[in-house]
């Protein structure tokens, strides 16, 4: 190389170590930095949940006494659509950077592409579990539910799982829908029936029998059945693996076909 | 000058590329080499396969065909090792659109593998006049400024060669030659730069060897001096004068004759001989010659003649 281009002052080459590890931790970070610094999108991401919460607990008030508890049941349906959310947020991401040419210019670099990806839908899984937490507490404190501390480290397990389900999710979506518009809507479109049907919102056992044949193999009632046994009794449901392992195929196939679909320009 | 050319070792080798996409053949069995320190231009319409040769080169697509050779390390096969000794700026500016331009700055140097001080993250922006705008986030920038942005994120690893697709599309004049400014320091410094244009001026006033691009082919590849000497017959005279077209079409060089309204214009390819001539016939005849210009050809004439249409066409 011509001397005339040596470095300069200030910058060095790193170990290859850090060259192949160190930057998907940075981009993390960025992108963390990132989702933190656009406001409107984290307040709309945090503040419905928290409205969702609201309106039930004003709406709910004055039921009797040892009657069913909708705010109860519903408390830990909020928490698991908190996490579910992230995957709006997933397809919002994928389709402008690939409007704006990001991922073109990631592709540039000497970092696989797919590890990129990866780093941006772990600061999301972050950032989400941040919400759901700011969501529970918020409801043990201002609306008072009741809610068992030994199950809150297990929910967090649960909820990254459900997080990193949901993002696939939203990345198979970003995948079939070209405009961001579309995609957006599409997320929408599907998550909404998916958490009426799931469990999430509504009991299932007050929904026609042919809602409770579907629901137990909706990604939706896996995570908040999960979800509402952690919180309200502090342990996992009976036969926890069946959930557990849905969530986990449902991941790893939403990842599989947008690996398989998604077009980064 | 540092650029050698033939002499300089070549730092690209590109031979028989093929790329297609579904219904189109994008690069067509393109060849060509690039010399260490040199400014190379692709010089083509949009959609000429510009953008998608570079891409190939850059390690970011697969040809179907050929072989690309970048710093002695064969493409796609080591394209991580080369993406690490080059820089890339894209023709859409590519920024994460929540980071300032120095986040960006430090974020990409770690991405190649580099750590990078706040000091060298600003001064890098100061040299593309953007140290004012640290703290601005990509909305917030012109578009100069922004593709500015773009190139000192190219410059981020210390790159050996530089690859600018369409770097002044859109740009102001004011904000075009600041950019060539920048390119021509870049190549000062041993750099290899090699752009994508649409712009004739631009090949022509940066440089040093221009590929002429149009339907996925390589139509002709020389210095931007040495492209125009082949259309050495196509100087063009111009004046406004009340001369008979037969009388003009027997002056010595001239190949054709046009005229409209009062103006005429012969086509010539001997310049001198033509105007001694026209200058004769219209004293002997009393006839005063208004507007008298000489055009050389230029890039535009060259790939008028190789496609048979205008770039902007």
């Amino acid at each position: 190389m011509n001397t005339a281009i040596a470095q300069r002052p200030g910058t060095q080459a790193a170990p290859s170590r850090v060259a192949t590890l160190a930057p998907t931790g940075q981009f993390t970070l960025a992108v963390l930095r990132a989702g933190v610094r656009n406001r409107v999108a984290l307040a709309t991401a945090l503040f419905t949940p928290l409205f969702m919460l609201a309106i039930f607990w004003l709406t709910t008030q004055g039921g009797k006494p040892g009657g069913f508890n909708m705010l109860s049941f519903i408390f830990p349906g909020i928490v698991s659509f908190t996490v579910m959310m992230a995957g709006s947020t997933q397809v919002t991401r994928l389709g402008s950077w690939r409007q704006q040419g990001v991922f073109g210019r990631l592709a540039c670099t000497p970092v696989p592409l797919g590890q990129l990806v990866l780093a941006a839908a772990l600061a999301q899984v972050l950032l989400s579990l941040v919400q759901a937490l700011i969501v529970v507490v918020f409801g043990i404190l201002v609306v008072g539910i009741p809610v068992q501390p030994l199950g809150i480290p297990l929910a967090a397990g649960v909820l990254t799982l459900g997080a990193t389900c949901f993002i696939a999710y939203g990345s198979l979506v970003a995948s079939l829908a070209k405009r961001i518009e579309t995609a957006s809507l599409l997320f929408i479109f599907t998550l909404l029936p998916l958490s009426m049907l799931g469990n999430t919102f509504l009991p299932v056992d007050q929904l026609p029998p042919i809602v409770g044949a579907i629901s137990p193999w909706l990604p939706t009632t896996m995570m908040a059945d999960l979800i509402r046994a952690l919180l309200t009794t502090g342990t996992l449901p009976a036969a926890p693996l069946v959930p557990l392992a849905g969530l986990l195929l449902y991941t790893i196939l939403f990842s599989a076909l947008s690996m398989r679909l998604f077009r980064w320009e | 000058m540092i650029y050698q050319h033939p002499i300089s070792r070549p730092v690209i080798e590109v031979e028989h590329l093929v790329k297609s996409y579904p219904g189109v053949k994008a690069v067509d069995g393109i060849s060509f080499h690039v010399a260490e320190g040199e400014i190379f231009g692709l010089l083509g319409p949009n959609g000429a396969g510009k953008s998608t040769t570079l891409s190939i080169v850059e390690g970011v697509r697969r040809p179907d065909s050929g072989t690309v050779r970048v710093l002695g390390l064969d493409l796609p096969a080591r394209a991580p090792a080369v993406k690490r000794r080059i820089g890339v700026q894209l023709q859409s500016t590519s920024l994460l659109p929540d980071l300032t331009a120095v986040e960006q700055i430090e974020l990409f140097a770690r991405l190649y593998g580099r750590t990078i001080n706040r000091a060298t993250a600003l001064a890098l922006l100061a040299r593309v006049s953007l140290d004012e705008k640290a703290s601005a986030l990509p909305a917030t920038l012109s578009g100069g400024q922004q593709q500015r942005l773009a190139l000192a994120l190219a410059l981020v690893n210390d790159p050996e060669i530089i690859f600018l697709d369409e770097p002044t599309a859109g740009l102001d004049p004011q904000a075009r030659h600041s950019l060539w400014d920048l390119v021509r320091g870049l190549c000062a410094e041993g750099r290899t730069v090699v752009l994508t244009t649409h712009y004739m001026e631009e090949a022509e006033a940066l440089c040093h060897r221009i590929g002429i691009v149009d339907g996925g082919k390589l139509l002709a590849l020389d210095t931007p001096g040495a492209l125009i000497t082949t259309l050495q017959g196509r100087s063009s005279i111009t004046t406004a004068a009340a001369l008979p077209a037969e009388t003009l079409a027997a002056l010595p060089g001239v190949h054709d004759v046009q005229t409209e309204g009062g103006n005429v214009r012969l086509q010539t390819d001997d310049v001198p001989a033509t105007i001694g001539a026209l200058l004769e016939v219209a004293r002997r005849q009393g006839v005063s010659l208004r507007d008298l210009h000489v055009q050389q050809p230029s890039l535009e004439d060259v790939f008028l003649q190789l496609t048979g249409r205008s770039i902007r066409a």
